[in-house]
C-alpha cells in the first residue's frame, strides 16, 4: 500500500477529453489550467494546491487521459498479484517509449493520491472505459467515480453507474460546467464518507472552505453597498460658458458622470471576479452584461418595474419629508412625509427612463444653500436622479456578474451567458420589503446632510441583505 | 482542352498539382477528349489548364520551389567548393607555416584524408543508387548511430512539444503529416532528390580540391615529401603504390609519379630540412596529387552525379498519382460509374454534413469491413453495408471483428474500411493499431477509417461533430500514410 498524504489529494483520471481538468478547475477553483476541446490539451501532470488563509488544505492533480489503456491492463494484470504493482508499473513506464501519459498518470497515484475517475455521461460506456476502470482497481488506489456530462444529454448516467458502481468507492455526479459552490462541497463531502483515512483533514477542508465562502459573500455584500452609497454620492460638474441653458455643459456634465458610472461597474466586477478567484474575464458575457449600462436593451430587460420603481420612490420621498417631520417635532402630523411620499412615486414614475439629473447647483453656506450661485463661475452639477432605474440596473448588473462568478465553473471557458440573456434582474424579483431596504439606502446615500447613523443603519441592513441573498442563492 | 500536355513531370509540375490538389479542386471535369488517357495525361492537361487560370503571370508554387531547390544546389556546390579548397589550404599552407618546423606536405596523409575518404564516400553513394545494401555501415553501427541520434532529437522534441498549445500541436503534426504523405507517395524521388544533393556538395568538393591543388602548383612552389613509422613502408613499396595509383593517367600524363629515385629522395625525416629535398621531384608528387583528385575525387562524383539525375527523371516519370489523395481528381476529371463523390474537406457543408479528411471517390470494388466487436449488431452491420455500396461503391465481402488478427489482406480486396466512433478519442493506441492494420494489410492497400456518430434511433448513429470529425482527421493524417483516409458515416436517407 502506498502512504496516504497528510493533505487530502486527488488525482482526476480517465480518457482523454472527458473534461477531467473543467471538474479539475472547477472544484479547485483555479482557471489556469489549459481547458479546450482537442483531446491531449493536458499532456503532463501537474498539482493544483487549494490554499486558504496560506495554508493548503488540499491538492488536486490534474493529469493526461489514458493513452496506451489495453497494453497497460495486460501489464497490470501480468503483476496483479504484486503488492507494489503501481509504483512498478511507473518504474516500467518511465523507460517504455509512448506511455508518457500513463507515466504521469501513475506518478500523483504512487504518492497516494485518490483517483477521481471522471467519464463523460453523455456518451456510451466502451471496452477501453472498462479497461481503464479494471486499471485503477488492479493498482489497489482508492477511487471515486465522477460523472461530467459535456453536453446536456446523460441519457447514459445509468449505465455508467453500474459499470462503475462494482469497482468504485463511490460515484458521484458533478458538471463541471454548471457546477456551484454546494455542489463541490456535495462531492467533498461524499469523498470524505468513503475515504474514512483522511477523514479529519476532509472535514476541515470543508469547513475552512465553507468559512472562506461565507467570507467572499460578506466582501461582495459590502462591495455592494459601497458600490450602491458611491454611486449615489457621485456628482460630476461642468462650467457653463454663457447662459444657464448651455447645452454642451449640460452634456459634458451628464456625459462625464455616465463614463464615471461606467469606469465604477468595471472596477466593481474586477474586483467581483477577484472575490471568486477569476484570474481574468475568461467568459463571453452575453448582450446583458456586455451591452453598455445606458443601452435601452439593458434598461428594458434590467432594474425594476415601474410601479415598483414608484413604490420605491415613494419610500424615498416619505423618508425625506419624514425627515421634515421630525423638524417639526412630528406637529405637521405626517403630512410632510405623505407630500414627500406622493411626490416621490410620481416623480419615480414620471421619471423612470432618466438616468441622470442635470441642476445648477446652490451654493452651501453652512445649512443655507442660495441656487445658482458660485463662486469661481457658474456651473451645471449631474448626479444620478433620486427615483431613477439606475441604481437598481447596476445593482441588477452586478447581482448577475456575482451569480456569473459563482455559478460560472472555473473549468468552463466558452457559451458563456446564454443563460442569463433575456432573463429579468433579480431586484425585480425581490419582494416589495426587500426592495425598501434598498430604496432606504438609496435615498440616504444620496442626500449630503444625511444622519451618519441612519446612514450606517441602513447601510448595515442592506449588507445583510444582500448576504441573506447570496447564502440563498449559493449555499442554500 | 486543347493543350497538348508536355511528355514529363518535371518538380515543378508535381509540387503544382499537389498544391491544387490540396485546395480547391474546380476546373475542367470529365471531357470525352480525355476518355482512355492514361492519369498521368490527364492529370497534366488539368495542371497546364489550371495553372494558366491560377498562376497567369507564370510563377506557381512548383516554379518557386524549383527557384528554391537551385538555390540550394548553389549553396551545396558552393559550400564543397569551399570545403575542397580549405582542405588543400589547410595541408599545403600549414606546411609553409613560418611559426613551427618547415615540414614538407606529406602525400600519404594528404592523399588518405582528401582522396581515399571522398572516394570511400563515394562508394556508399554508388551504393546507394544501386540499392547495394552491403555498402551501407552495418546494422548494429547504423543502429548505435541512430537511436543515439534519434533519442536526443526525440527528448528535444518532446520538450518543444509540451511547450506548445494543443491546437498547434496538433496542426503541426498534421502539416508534417501531410508532407510525409507526399513524400512517403515517392520514397524513391526523395533519395535521388537527397543523393543529387550530395552529390553536388561531393561535386563542389572535388572541383575545389582539384582546382586548388592545379593553382598551388601553378603560383607556388610546395614541397613534397613522404614520412612513415612503418618499418617495412620502404622507398619500393611506396614507389609501387604510387605507379599502381597513376596507372589510370600514366598513358597522357607525364610525370604521371615521381619516379623511385624521387620516391626515395623525398623520405622525409622529423627535423631534417626540407630544402635538402631534390626540388624536381615536387612537380611529379604534385603532378601526382592532381590527376589523383582528378580522377579518384572529381570523376566518380560527375558520374555519380549524371546517375542521380537520371534516376531523378526515372522516378517523377513512375510517378502514376494513384495515393488516396489524387482519388477525387481522378474521378472528376475521368468521370466513370459506379463512383460516388462527398464531402468537400472544408467544415460546414451545406448539407450541414460534417466535413470528410479527404475528398474521397473511390472506384467500385470490395473491401474489407473492420468493426468493433463492442458496436456489432445485425441491424447496424447491415446498414453499413447497404451504406458503403450506396455511397462509396464499396462491397464489404468480410467482416471481421477487431481484435482478429490479419495476416494478409483477403485475396482480391485492397481496402480496408475501419469502423471507429468520432465522439471516442483517438488515442496513442489506437493510432498504433492503425499502423499495426497497415503492417498487415501492405502498403498499397486503400485504409479508410469510417467515423460513426453517438448511438440514436438510426443504426448508422447521429450524425459525427463536425470538430471529433477535424481532430481524427488531423490526428490520422500526423501519420503519413498516403493510402488512409477518415470520412464521416451518416445515414444517406
Amino acid at each position: 500500500m502506498n502512504r496516504i498524504p497528510a493533505i487530502p489529494t486527488f488525482a482526476f483520471v480517465g480518457q482523454p477529453n472527458e473534461g477531467k481538468t473543467t471538474v479539475m478547475a472547477t472544484l479547485a477553483e483555479d482557471d489556469r489550467a489549459a481547458i479546450g476541446p482537442v483531446p491531449g490539451t493536458t499532456r503532463t501532470s501537474r498539482d493544483y494546491p487549494v490554499v486558504v488563509g496560506g495554508e493548503t488544505i488540499a491538492v488536486f492533480y490534474d493529469t493526461p487521459g489514458f493513452e496506451q489503456a489495453a497494453a497497460t491492463l495486460e501489464w497490470f494484470r501480468r503483476h496483479a498479484e504484486s503488492p507494489t504493482a503501481l509504483s512498478d508499473a511507473l518504474a516500467e513506464f518511465e523507460s517504455r517509449e509512448g506511455f508518457h501519459a500513463e507515466r504521469e498518470i501513475f506518478r500523483p497515484l504512487a504518492e497516494g493520491a485518490a483517483a477521481l475517475y471522471v467519464a463523460d455521461a453523455s456518451r456510451p460506456v466502451r471496452e477501453v472505459d472498462r479497461q481503464e476502470i479494471e486499471i485503477l482497481r488492479l493498482a489497489g488506489v482508492r477511487r471515486i467515480g465522477v460523472l461530467n456530462s459535456k453536453e446536456s444529454d446523460d441519457r447514459y448516467r445509468d449505465e455508467w453507474r453500474r459499470v462503475m458502481a462494482r469497482d468504485f468507492n463511490h460515484v458521484h455526479e458533478f458538471n463541471g460546467h454548471t457546477a456551484s459552490f454546494r455542489d463541490r462541497m456535495r462531492l467533498l463531502e461524499a469523498a470524505r464518507a468513503v475515504l474514512p483515512e483522511w477523514g479529519a483533514a476532509m472535514d476541515r477542508c470543508v469547513r475552512v472552505l465553507r468559512e472562506d465562502w461565507e467570507n467572499r459573500l460578506r466582501e461582495v455584500s459590502a462591495a455592494f453597498v459601497g458600490e450602491l452609497k458611491e454611486l449615489m454620492a457621485l456628482r460630476k460638474r461642468a462650467t457653463l460658458a454663457d447662459s444657464d441653458a448651455d447645452p454642451a455643459a449640460t452634456t459634458t456634465a451628464r456625459e462625464t458622470l455616465m463614463d464615471a458610472v461606467r469606469h465604477r461597474e468595471k472596477d466593481l466586477r474586477r474586483r467581483l471576479r477577484g472575490v471568486f478567484r477569476h484570474s481574468g474575464e475568461h467568459w463571453e458575457l452575453g448582450e446583458l452584461l456586455e451591452g453598455d449600462l445606458f443601452s435601452e436593451e439593458v434598461w428594458r430587460l434590467l432594474g425594476l418595474k415601474r410601479w415598483q420603481l414608484a413604490a420605491a420612490g415613494a419610500l424615498v420621498g416619505a423618508i425625506l419629508g419624514g425627515l421634515v417631520d421630525a423638524h417639526t417635532a412630528f406637529t405637521s402630523l405626517g403630512v410632510a412625509a405623505m407630500l414627500g411620499s406622493v411626490a416621490g412615486g410620481v416623480t419615480a414614475w414620471l421619471s423612470a427612463g432618466r438616468a441622470v439629473d442635470v441642476n445648477i447647483p446652490g451654493l452651501r453656506l453652512g445649512g443655507l444653500r442660495l441656487p445658482g450661485g458660485r463662486l469661481g463661475g457658474r456651473q451645471v452639477e449631474a448626479s444620478i436622479s433620486a427615483q431613477s432605474n439606475l441604481p437598481w440596473i447596476v445593482l441588477d448588473r452586478a447581482w448577475l456578474y456575482v451569480d456569473l462568478c459563482t455559478r460560472w465553473a472555473h473549468g468552463k471557458r466558452e457559451d458563456a451567458l446564454a443563460k442569463v440573456d433575456g432573463k429579468h434582474g433579480a431586484m425585480s424579483e425581490w419582494s416589495r420589503d426587500e426592495r425598501e431596504v434598498i430604496a432606504r439606502l438609496l435615498g440616504l446615500a444620496r442626500k449630503p446632510g444625511a444622519d451618519p447613523d441612519k446612514l450606517e443603519h441602513a447601510s448595515r441592513t442592506a449588507r445583510d441583505l444582500f448576504l441573506a441573498k447570496l447564502r440563498d442563492a449559493t449555499t442554500g | 482542352m486543347t493543350i497538348s500536355p508536355p511528355p514529363v513531370w518535371k518538380l515543378e509540375d508535381i509540387v503544382d498539382l499537389e498544391v491544387l490538389v490540396a485546395g480547391e479542386i474546380g476546373g475542367p471535369t470529365a471531357s470525352g477528349s480525355l476518355a482512355g488517357r492514361s492519369r498521368r495525361e490527364v492529370f497534366r492537361t488539368w495542371l497546364e489548364e489550371r495553372r494558366r487560370v491560377d498562376f497567369p503571370d507564370g510563377v506557381s508554387p512548383g516554379r518557386e520551389a524549383v527557384s528554391f531547390v537551385r538555390l540550394v544546389a548553389a549553396v551545396l556546390f558552393t559550400l564543397g567548393l569551399g570545403v575542397g579548397h580549405a582542405a588543400v589550404w589547410s595541408f599545403f599552407h600549414g606546411a609553409a607555416n613560418p611559426g613551427v618546423t618547415p615540414e614538407p606536405i606529406n602525400v600519404p596523409i594528404f592523399f588518405v584524408v582528401c582522396v581515399l575518404l571522398p572516394l570511400v564516400v563515394t562508394f556508399v553513394g554508388f551504393g546507394a543508387a544501386a540499392g547495394l545494401r552491403w555498402l551501407r555501415l552495418p546494422l548494429f553501427l547504423r543502429g548505435a548511430v541512430a537511436s543515439a541520434l534519434v533519442g536526443v532529437v526525440r527528448r528535444g522534441l518532446r520538450r518543444a512539444d509540451l511547450a506548445r498549445p494543443v491546437e498547434q500541436r496538433l496542426n503541426l503534426d498534421s502539416a508534417i503529416g501531410a508532407v510525409r504523405q507526399r513524400l512517403a507517395s515517392r520514397k524513391g524521388a526523395l533519395s535521388t532528390a537527397v543523393l543529387v544533393a550530395m552529390q553536388l556538395l561531393g561535386l563542389g568538393y572535388a572541383v575545389g580540391l582539384s582546382g586548388s591543388i592545379a593553382l598551388d602548383r601553378q603560383f607556388r612552389s610546395s614541397v613534397f615529401g613522404w614520412q612513415t613509422t612503418e618499418a617495412g613502408m620502404t622507398p619500393d613499396r611506396v614507389f609501387a603504390a604510387v605507379r599502381t595509383i597513376a596507372m589510370p593517367w600514366s598513358g597522357f600524363v607525364q610525370p604521371a609519379s615521381p619516379t623511385l629515385e624521387q620516391v626515395g629522395g623525398t623520405r622525409f625525416v622529423k627535423y631534417a630540412d626540407p630544402a635538402a629535398l631534390p626540388p624536381d621531384a615536387a612537380f611529379a608528387w604534385s603532378n601526382f596529387l592532381l590527376w589523383s583528385a582528378v580522377v579518384y575525387v572529381l570523376a566518380p562524383r560527375l558520374l555519380l552525379t549524371l546517375i542521380g539525375s537520371l534516376r531523378w527523371r526515372l522516378a517523377l516519370r513512375r510517378e502514376d498519382f494513384g495515393d488516396l489523395r489524387f482519388e477525387a481528381l481522378g474521378r472528376a476529371l475521368c468521370g466513370g460509374g459506379g463512383f460516388r463523390s462527398y464531402g468537400s474537406g472544408a467544415p460546414g457543408d451545406a448539407d450541414g454534413s460534417p466535413p470528410a479528411a479527404a475528398s474521397v471517390a473511390m472506384e467500385a470494388g470490395n473491401c474489407l469491413l473492420l468493426w468493433p466487436a463492442e458496436l456489432a449488431s445485425s441491424g447496424r452491420l447491415e446498414c453499413l453495408r447497404e451504406w458503403l455500396v450506396s455511397r462509396m461503391g464499396w462491397r464489404a465481402t468480410e467482416v471481421v471483428e477487431e481484435g482478429t488478427s490479419m495476416t494478409r489482406c483477403p485475396v482480391g480486396c485492397d481496402r480496408v474500411f475501419l469502423v471507429r466512433e468520432s465522439f471516442m478519442p483517438a488515442t496513442a493506441e489506437v493510432l498504433g493499431n492503425v499502423r499495426a492494420l497497415r503492417r498487415e494489410v501492405g502498403p498499397a492497400a486503400t485504409i479508410l477509417v469510417g467515423l460513426l456518430g453517438k448511438p440514436d434511433e438510426d443504426p448508422l448513429g447521429a450524425l459525427p461533430r463536425g470538430e471529433d470529425v477535424e481532430v481524427w482527421t488531423k490526428k490520422l493524417r500526423a501519420l503519413g500514410d498516403p493510402r488512409l483516409g477518415v470520412l464521416a458515416i451518416r445515414d444517406p436517407r
